[in-house]
């Protein structure tokens, strides 16, 4: 225990620190502009200098550690003089545009000069002159504005990693610089934006439409991007988003955001959003009010469900909706619709390996905080790159690196390149047998655990397949590495699950985060991949996961929701596509989604859609699949609805409503009005009754409120009983191997800047990253004759499309990759499937391209 | 991009510290007397070969003044005119390079002969005033001096 | 009752005292002024309409969208709203005021740190609708223009408010954008 005097103050501290962070705990305050508590102390600024008795000289708090008996002030005549005499300096060349400056109101400097300046400078020569740079699409630089704190440069090395910025030049004409000096051509996560004090960097997405305090409210709600579910503060002017922003200390993400989540909020105001229902009539959709459309909805299911049952119709959900909404839209369809047909585009990646993991290991295997990733010493990252799909996630592998973790990265991950201590590239698209002979020597050696004995006999077949050595360069490293390591953390992401022989891999992961007793994460694209399977979007799951053919657990819900539940198994994603093929499916109902775009087998696809007797179409935006369909719903998007989330960790999370200006309807009250008009009524007053009813029929939720979840903490397994103890009989495995000779492989990029749907009508993300680009190892391109920028024509067995080319040196391999985002040119159109037999996902590894220069 | 004999060097640069980014100002050296200036390739081929961030080697090598941002002469004149040089007559062979050679300070030559670089004191105090052409030193100049030193320099 | 009073009671002497009051009233020149026929000269520095200065130079306001002026407002009427120009400086796209709603306390004008904004001495304005008085920028330039143009206008800000402009220049053409 160590305990100093602050003022007087006697402070005790628990663990060593900083005589700053002393006295911010104790309430004292200690003007700093370079401190920042995010970032290492920098003893930049000087002005947290203190007075220490028995020292002869003023301190800078920050960088001076609290010793036992110190005895400090904060306030003296003496340290006063000596603030003056820093912001005097600092003035020297700052200019005093705080009028015109969007800082100002919120500027740390101006605040301190209000508190600790001089009223009148005496310094009258010229001013430094530096133009402020607008050739950035996101970022404004105004130097004449930096004090040189460099905040955003630390946090640009030491905590984003990007090292994109740099100081450059000395003493009075030291600036902030972009290293390839025309735009930052940088990971755009705006980490250094929110840490300069100044207005030095500015966003260009608001820059001079407001000031701080013209904000008229400020709603804390998580992020509708990806499935790490950052904590962020929406501010409003006028009932319109006018920025997000993190704050320190709130939620998982402690302050730092992404590019999407900072910058990728504008499709709320998007002049495209979907204004009124819209309803075929001869062939046209037209504008409809929303009691006709609903009606017809009602009618023509109904209709349907009358002539053919109710398995004749299927429902698609979405992971971008709440889990209120994924619920009661699952029990619209088992209900109203007497169908289990249910399933959700997560079918495709996140659900199928979700669900196979909780097969094998138990119900919560992946619940395992984020923060955790930080104090791991060996992390394997298989199957998707963590920088870019969950950007937040991959921070805190970069820090674990930068700390002397271990991370080994199988395949491609581009942001973590620089963050990859071994780095295994196995055969391409043979990725599972990599993994299942590291499962195989991991076993050799530390043996089998005899917990769950088919996970058992399932590594002993490995072990017994494998010889558990590979010739593959950093295989033994790597093997060591994990035997060793105190901590392990295995990230998988869906690049190994969107493949036919998929389950593979996943059994191999399963089983090495079995035998190391690893923490294992699984990479979410969408918001709320976990939400929806926990809320029973899955054909053969009621909500809290409870499986469908088990008559203890259905009974409940069928008492709660005053009808028998439909006994016929339901069909999964691909399934229902065929069925609707062949005809056996004759509605679809889709909230949120677009299969057409993010779906491979783009031809079977549109046949199914085009069979379709009736298709309805839930969406912000008129997509690819709204156009196709009878009756298109205008939905209401983040920040307009409130609701609840489930990240990646399994904690949920709490959506605020921000704004409400929009023509559209939240999606559960769309379904709770059809489901009425059918007969089902279900009269739910808000997202919260909702959830009040979740927690009253899953066990798993039990007591769950709006009030708790508010509070940040709702984590795994929040109050009640989690699924034990369901192993399935392990599925034979299937084994060979495919055989892939080609010159080009055509797989789907993610790209940082987007995510579909939502971020192409995002203007910042377009300004960012306009158009889809094909990206292609060096060596691929000496062989093609291609040089960056080129346009080439893609072809596959199902299709082609033009692209103008980029050269990307972290490609080791002949894969090209080419991302789904955009409108219209969607990679997964070009792939065709293969069904994998155990998780259903659609496999599309070994899609061979042929590239040509045009 | 560096050719083998300068990447062996640098690797033994490397060598001799604990911490790669230690290497960055022996490493900028061999890159500036390789490429002549630093130019953008030269600073991206020490960040290559050193692996470190092009952020951290550009913030570097802009800090210190020993580093040429520019291309220069064949030939770099590092004149002092620091006190004592100053006093002896520095400021009239400024001028002298001026009205002879067409230099300016932190000018090149019209046929990138000669670069000049007003420095700060290099210790000659007592010989002043001093220059350096490239490496070596000359001390005692006058204009006369100067012009049969630059001979030696094509 | 004393005899005095008695007297003065008998000889009515209080209403001849007023009625001499009255008659003497009646000769001395009158005080009141017969408006609207007769006008009288504001005093100087009288808080009156709301208008913006033009800038003899720019020919623009001198406004720069501080808001200021709004946050200082006790009574909330002035409302602000900027944007980027194409050349990406801040332009002012809305500027308005309330006027029913102004106290008139001109602490907007003491607030404002280019000496952009003033009340004039105009003070008879009246309308049939509420919003005749809801000033838009244009209108406010043009009430500069109608009662404060040439040196009246700055004369009047430097003496009767202390311009917080002094601290930071004018805002020239060069000074407003960066």
């Amino acid at each position: 225990m160590i305990t100093l005097t602050i003022n007087d103050k006697e402070v005790s501290l628990d663990r060593p620190m900083s005589v700053l962070e002393a006295a911010r705990q104790a309430g004292i305050k200690i003007p700093t502009l370079c401190y920042h508590e995010a970032l290492k102390p920098y003893g930049g600024c000087r002005l947290c200098v203190v007075e220490v008795e028995r020292m002869p000289k003023l301190q800078t708090a920050c960088t001076l550690t609290a010793a036992d008996g110190m005895v400090v002030r904060t306030e003296s005549e003496m340290i006063a003089k000596v603030r003056r005499g820093i912001l005097e300096f600092l003035l020297i060349n700052h200019p005093l545009d705080c009028p015109y400056c969007d800082k100002a109101g919120e500027c740390e400097l101006q605040d301190l000069v209000n508190k600790y300046g001089a009223t009148a400078g005496r310094y009258r020569e010229e001013k430094r002159k530096v133009p402020e740079s607008h050739k950035d699409h996101i970022l404004t630089r105004n130097m004449e504005r930096c004090i040189v704190c460099t905040r955003c440069v630390r946090m640009c090395n030491d905590v984003q990693g990007a090292s994109a910025i740099a100081m450059m030049g000395r003493g009075g004409h030291t600036r902030m610089e972009p290293f390839s000096s025309a735009s930052f051509n940088c990971e755009y996560c705006g980490n250094c934006l929110s840490v300069c004090p100044v207005g030095a960097i500015l966003s260009r997405l608001y820059i001079h439409s407001f000031r701080p305090w013209q904000v008229d409210t400020e709603v804390e709600t998580v992020c509708s991007y990806c499935g790490v579910g950052c904590s962020m503060v929406v501010q409003v002017r006028d009932d319109l988003i006018k920025r997000v922003v993190p704050r320190m200390g709130l939620g998982l993400n402690r302050g730092l955001l992404c590019s999407r989540g900072r910058f990728g909020y504008e499709y709320i105001h998007s002049q495209d959003r979907l204004k009124t229902p819209l309803v075929r009539r001869n062939g046209k959709l037209e504008q409809a009010t929303w009691s006709e459309a609903l009606r017809h909805v009602a009618e023509r299911l109904t209709g349907i469900k009358k002539a053919d049952g109710g398995s004749a119709i299927a429902g698609i959900a979405s992971a971008r909706c709440t889990n209120e909404e994924n619920y009661v839209f699952q029990k619209f369809m088992r209900m109203a619709c007497g169908s289990n047909n249910i399933d959700s585009l997560s079918r495709a990646g996140f659900a199928a390996a979700q669900k196979y993991l909780e097969e094998l290991l138990g119900q919560g295997i992946t619940a395992n905080m984020i923060e955790g990733l930080k104090n791991s010493e060996v992390i394997l990252v298989a199957g998707g790159d963590p920088g870019t799909v969950n950007p937040v996630l991959g921070l805190a592998i970069r820090e674990a690196f930068r700390r002397g973790a271990k991370v080994a990265v199988v395949g491609h991950a581009r942001g973590l390149e620089r963050f990859t201590s071994i780095r295994l590239t196995p055969p391409l698209f043979r990725e599972e047998e990599f993994l299942e002979e590291l499962l195989a020597g991991v076993s050799r050696v530390r043996g089998l655990r005899g917990e769950k004995l088919d996970v058992d006999r399932g590594i002993r077949a490995i072990s017994d397949a494998y010889p558990g050595i590979s010739g593959l360069e950093g295989f033994d490293e790597l093997k060591h590495a994990l035997l060793d390591s105190p901590s392990t953390s295995i990230v998988l992401g869906s690049g190994l699950v969107q493949h036919s022989r998929g389950h593979r891999a996943i059994f191999a992961v399963a089983g090495l985060t079995y035998l190391l007793e690893a923490r294992l994460y699984l990479l979410a694209e969408r918001p709320n991949e976990q939400g929806l399977i926990d809320m029973g979007c899955v054909p053969e799951m009621l909500p809290g996961g409870r499986p469908l053919n088990n008559h203890d657990y259905t009974r409940k819900f069928e008492e709660a929701w005053g009808g028998p539940i439909p006994e016929e198994d339901g069909m999964t994603l691909m399934e229902i596509m065929e069925g609707a093929k062949e005809g056996r499916v004759r509605a679809l109902y889709i909230m949120g989604d677009n299969p057409l775009v993010n779906l491979p087998g783009g031809p079977l696809i549109e046949e199914a859609l085009k069979a379709l007797d009736f298709l309805v179409v839930q969406d912000m935006f008129l997509t690819e699949t709204g156009r196709m369909a009878d009756v298109v719903l205008p939905a209401v998007g983040w920040s307009e609805k409130s609701g609840t989330y489930t990240n990646i960790e399994r904690r949920i999370q709490l959506l605020r409503k921000a704004v409400g200006n929009s023509s559209g309807m939240e999606d559960w009250k769309i379904i709770n009005d059809v489901s009425g008009m059918m007969g089902y009524p279900m009269a739910y007053e808000d997202a919260e009754s909702i959830m009040d009813e979740i927690a009253r029929v899953s066990p798993l939720y039990r007591d769950l409120t709006y009030r708790e979840i508010g509070k940040g903490n709702s984590l795994w397994p929040y109050h009640g009983e989690p699924l034990r103890g369901e192993i399935h009989e392990l599925p034979a495995a299937v084994n060979g191997t495919g055989s892939y000779t080609a010159n080009f492989y055509l797989a789907p990029e993610k790209v940082l800047f987007h995510s579909g749907t939502t971020s192409r009508h995002s203007q910042a993300l377009m300004r960012i990253c306009p158009e889809p680009v094909l990206r292609i190892g060096p060596a691929a391109a000496d062989t093609l004759g291609v040089r960056e920028g080129d346009r080439v024509k893609v072809s596959t067995s199902s299709g082609s499309g033009e692209f103008p080319l980029s050269i990307d040196r972290t490609i080791s391999d002949n894969r090209v990759l080419l991302s789904n985002n955009f409108e219209g040119s969607g990679v997964l159109r070009l792939m065709s499937y293969r069904l994998d037999p155990v998780t259903r996902a659609p496999g599309i590894e070994g899609c061979e391209a042929t590239i040509t220069r045009l | 991009m560096f050719n083998d004999t300068v990447v062996k060097e640098i690797d033994d640069i490397k060598s001799r510290y604990p911490d790669r980014k230690s290497a960055l100002l022996p490493s900028l050296y061999v890159a500036q007397r390789e490429f002549g200036w630093l130019s953008s390739e030269a600073m991206e081929s020490v960040a290559r070969a050193l692996n470190v961030p092009e952020s951290v080697v550009r913030g570097t090598a802009t800090f210190y003044a020993m580093f040429r941002h520019a291309p220069a002469g064949r030939h770099v004149i590092q004149l002092c005119t620091n006190v004592s040089c100053m006093i002896l007559g520095a400021e009239q062979l400024v001028d002298f390079l001026k009205s002879k050679y067409g230099l300016t300070p932190g000018g090149t030559t019209e046929d990138g002969r000669f670069s000049l670089v007003i420095m700060e004191c290099i210790g000659a105090c007592g010989t002043a005033p001093a220059m350096l052409v490239d490496t070596d030193f000359h001390d005692n100049l006058s204009e006369k001096r100067i012009e049969e030193i630059l001979e030696k320099y094509k | 009752m004393s005899v005095v009073e008695l007297v003065k009671k008998v000889l009515f002497m209080e209403v001849l005292q007023g009625l001499a009051l009255t008659f003497r009233h009646m000769v001395s020149p009158s005080v009141t002024r017969q408006y609207p026929l007769e006008k009288r000269e504001p005093f100087p520095g009288s808080r009156g309409l709301h208008a913006l200065v033009r800038d003899a130079e720019t020919g623009k306001e001198r406004c720069v969208g501080c808001g200021l002026c709004a946050a200082m407002c006790p009574s909330q009427c002035i409302h602000i709203y900027t944007s980027e120009g194409d050349d990406h400086k801040k332009i002012v796209d809305r500027y308005e005021i309330e006027v029913l709603r102004c106290v008139y306390c001109a602490l907007c004008v003491e607030a404002c740190p280019y000496a952009a904004l003033t009340l004039t001495d105009h003070f008879e304005y009246c309308g049939y609708t509420r919003d005749e008085f809801y000033y838009t920028k244009e209108r406010l330039l043009e009430n500069w223009d109608k009662y404060m143009a040439g040196e009246k206008g700055m004369n009047y800000i430097k003496n009767f408010w202390r311009p917080r402009s002094s601290d930071f220049a004018a805002p020239s053409p060069e000074r407003k954008g960066p």
